[in-house]
């Protein structure tokens, strides 16, 4: 009898394990090459993008969430500026490999590779935006699809990565592969989700932009 | 020889150099009067900048009071990257996580104290003796190595600053803005045997 169980209970619990690999509302990708097309597609048609964003930092176990906003803009090639603007100021340039950050009292500029933590969020922020998360070798990858999303899941494989993120998952637009949000995951049960809203497309930016004063 | 006589003259200035505490005389103010400035808050947010020998790093610490009345003190990054979660409660500390740039023994102990002594941790107000000098009121906390002093107006109705001392030195200074929703509104924590300055503004959510 037990013998007879055993197998069924076992089906049952990598059923179980299977479709909790796949987030509620998704499926997983039928056609992979599909997406990676698109994908190209947007990064090669896109010069830049200006929009809002909208960062809320859950606190899970403190059931603390904080949400600051700002604005962000990328140009190609390399060029991010994310300037929260409420409830604090706080402004984040990325210009190739150098990283300035700007708060209310100094202004400390860097190179990505001196910044373990600043590189991964430059690659990610510059992979997203730029359409080449598929390609980063630090992370392993899962997509998935729901009617209106792709949702990529980036699994970090270094021990440095792995203090700070479980995983980094980005849903895109379906339509046009456009970034929504980003939601970083950390070991501690903690998360922080990034929205992007108001984007436009190919508005002129002036390099200006991406140096601090 | 020469050398001997300089250092000599060092150690003799240092040793008869008045202490700013010897000053003090006793006072008869109540010295429970100092409990009512214990923070007490659901959930407060500052804006931090931490100067510590040449480098300066700025974010967020959040201060919140759990259910059971412990409480937790998270400091993240502006972009959301957590960098400590320290609890306190009555029987005793504890760092929850810390990231591993930070996480060294004297730097945990040194943070501990910091905040500590702003949200009053483990005092036992019936312990304070009551000073006074140039129209202040000092509430004196003495262990076995340092004494800190919660220092008020004459008649003990606004905090003005914290100042821990050993061998009548002082060691740390905090100057503290007026109370708002349970906690000082701005906070200044200035290390002076070294350079190590916490500054806190807080947040309105």
């Amino acid at each position: 009898m037990l013998k007879k169980i055993i197998p069924i209970i076992l089906l049952i619990v990598s059923f179980i394990t299977i479709n909790a690999q796949v987030p509620k509302g998704f499926n997983a990708l039928s056609n992979e090459t599909e997406f990676r097309q698109k994908l190209v597609a947007a990064s090669n048609s896109t010069q830049s993008i200006k929009s809002n964003f909208t960062q809320e930092k859950n606190l899970n176990v403190l059931s603390e969430k904080i949400t600051s906003k700002g604005e962000f803009r990328f140009k190609k090639q390399n060029k991010v500026r994310m300037e929260y603007t409420s409830p604090f100021k706080y402004l984040l340039i990325i210009n190739g490999d150098k990283i300035t950050i700007k708060d209310d009292q100094k202004t400390n500029s860097f190179s990505s590779k001196s910044n373990k933590l600043f590189a991964v969020i430059n690659n990610i922020v510059l992979d997203c935006v730029q359409g080449t998360a598929l390609e980063n070798k630090d992370f392993t990858k899962k997509i998935f699809k729901s009617d209106k999303e792709y949702l990529l899941i980036l699994s970090p494989q270094k021990k440095e990565l792995k203090e700070f993120f479980n995983s980094i998952n980005i849903y895109l637009d379906a339509k046009d592969c456009s970034v929504i949000k980003l939601d970083m995951l950390e070991p501690t049960g903690d998360n922080t989700v990034i929205t992007f809203t108001n984007k436009e497309y190919n508005v002129v930016i002036p390099d200006a932009v991406f140096i601090s004063n | 020889m020469r050398y001997l006589l300089v250092i000599s003259f060092i150690i003799i200035s240092i040793g008869c150099s008045k202490s700013p505490y010897s000053s003090l005389q006793k006072s008869d103010a109540d010295k429970l009067c100092i409990a009512k400035f214990k923070p007490l808050f659901t959930s407060i947010l500052y804006n931090t900048k931490i100067d510590v020998v040449g480098k300066h790093l700025s974010g967020l610490l959040l201060f919140k009071t759990m259910p059971d009345s412990s409480i937790r003190v998270v400091f993240t990054n502006e972009m959301g990257a957590k960098l400590f979660d320290f609890e306190y409660r009555n029987s005793g500390f504890k760092s929850l996580y810390c990231i591993s740039q930070l996480n060294k023994k004297i730097v945990i102990r040194q943070l501990k104290e910091d905040i500590g002594y702003l949200i009053m941790d483990a005092i036992n107000f019936s312990s304070a003796s009551v000073k006074q000098n140039n129209n202040q009121l000092y509430f004196e906390f003495a262990n076995k190595k340092t004494k800190t002093y919660y220092i008020t107006d004459d008649n003990c109705l606004k905090l003005l600053r914290i100042e821990n001392v050993s061998k009548n030195k002082k060691k740390i200074v905090i100057d503290l803005g007026d109370y708002k929703s349970g906690m000082p509104d701005s906070v200044n924590i200035a290390h002076q045997l070294f350079q190590f300055n916490i500054s806190l503004k807080q947040i309105d959510r």
